[in-house]
């Protein structure tokens, strides 16, 4: 086969791997500190502002979104239904302001030890704005069920629902970083959990609160944001009752 | 706004994937005048192909039409002995796939891309990534390895295992040896 040949076929592989790898950045496997879901949500909520997708593990769960967003105005349960197989009732205005601004749809597979994949799932990323300040909700069918660790700050139930509180310090750096020894004992220290892909160095502090509701797991994520623990388990509430009156 | 047949679509195209396109277009060529030629070009071809074409990933649509004629450039550049990532990279292809003939039929280079879709879609995430990086958007072994935080060896050996199993994987489906 001839290089013209190979290049014309090769232009034609399937748009979702090439769409893949267009939005690919380092491949981190963590099977440490804080094995949660939230090194991930971080991780979306930092690239998401950036000009390209994101994409991260979490717990032996690999996810990547495009930054186009698939729903400009609060989509329906009829529709999220036919769409991603999942019919959460949304909220489009939370009381304390902040408003819904776009739903992005989010690919994960979910690995076992060995690197097989378990499920494939489509997940909902919602972008709540007040202001400057932003707010993601994640909400995916993931056989796997929220966060399961024992990590979480603190925990209250509403209506039934326990609602897990995390908050950590999360370090982006960039995608060829090496981490130093000072790194890695902050790492298992949990002082920082790290995340790849930024242009520069920063921490952000970041706030998560996850739930699972009727076979739905359900996260909000925060960086750097003036909302408190208590705010955010107001406004998980406004969801709870949405799901509990429809 | 292609529907609409606005002209600020080639405007906000170029503010979304212009650097997509440029990356395509450089790793191609390795040329920055030809590269902004290809640039443009993509955009024009784009916006005459829209509607009636309704791609469902813009970026890999427009990655496709720079990465094509990208090529029909660097044909021509080739024969004036200049080089690129491009040369590597097929070279290396062309190298474990000499088995194999040549098709010049449309429909048999489809079924391959299909069989090579297949493949990549069966093998590990990290060595599909590398491979469509390296072969698709012609990024160098370098620029891969600083992407994902791999060594240069492990890109390396990644991408010769991937090819020998592609290799097998063809032959095993009946791609004419």
């Amino acid at each position: 086969m001839n290089k013209k040949n190979l290049f014309y076929i090769i232009g034609m592989l399937d748009d979702q791997l090439v769409e893949e790898a267009e939005n690919s950045v380092k491949i981190v496997k963590r099977n440490r500190i804080r094995n949660i879901t939230l090194i991930a949500v971080a991780a979306l909520l930092l690239f998401g502002v950036t000009a390209w997708a994101a994409e991260y593990f979490r717990s032996g769960t690999y996810s990547h979104s495009s930054t186009i967003p698939s729903y400009k105005e609060v989509p329906s349960a009829e529709i999220l239904q036919k769409d991603l197989g999942i019919a959460p009732h949304l909220v489009e205005d939370f009381s304390n302001g902040y408003s819904f601004q776009a739903g992005y749809t989010v690919y994960s597979e979910a690995y076992d030890q060995t690197g097989k994949v378990n499920q494939k799932y489509q997940e909902l990323h919602c972008k709540y704005l007040k202001g400057q300040d932003r707010l993601s909700l994640f909400i995916n069918g993931a056989e796997a069920g929220a966060d399961q660790d024992s990590c979480y700050l603190a925990s209250t139930v509403y209506r039934g629902v326990d609602i897990k509180y995390f908050a950590y310090a999360n370090k982006l750096v960039p995608g060829d970083y090496q981490l130093t020894e000072q790194d890695r004992l902050d790492e298992q220290a949990g002082k920082y959990v790290f995340s790849y892909g930024s242009e520069d160095i920063s921490v952000s502090q970041v706030q998560v609160l996850s739930w699972t509701e009727d076979g739905l797991n359900y996260s909000f994520c925060v960086m750097d944001s003036p909302l408190t623990q208590e705010q955010l388990y107001h406004m998980s509430r406004e969801l709870i009752d949405l799901q509990k009156n429809n | 706004m292609y529907f609409a047949r606005q002209e600020e679509a080639i405007v906000q195209t170029a503010h979304k994937y212009g650097k997509l396109i440029r990356t395509i277009a450089y790793n191609l060529l390795g040329n920055q005048a030809d590269c902004e030629e290809c640039e443009n070009d993509t955009y024009r071809v784009a916006w005459n192909k829209i509607p009636p074409a309704r791609p469902v990933y813009l970026s890999v649509y427009l990655g496709r039409i720079a990465r094509n004629l990208a090529f029909d450039q660097y044909a021509y550049n080739t024969a004036a002995k200049r080089n690129s990532e491009l040369e590597v990279a097929l070279s290396e292809l062309e190298k474990d796939l000499a088995g194999i003939s040549s098709v010049e039929d449309e429909y048999e280079q489809k079924r391959i891309a299909n069989l090579i879709s297949d493949f990549l879609g069966q093998t590990s995430r990290s060595k599909r990534l590398i491979f469509v990086r390296h072969y698709w958007y012609a990024d160098s072994l370098a620029e891969i390895a600083r992407r994902y935080g791999f060594s240069l060896s492990k890109v390396k050996s990644s991408l010769m295992r991937t090819r020998k199993e592609l290799k097998k994987y063809l032959e095993s489906h009946g791609v004419e040896l």
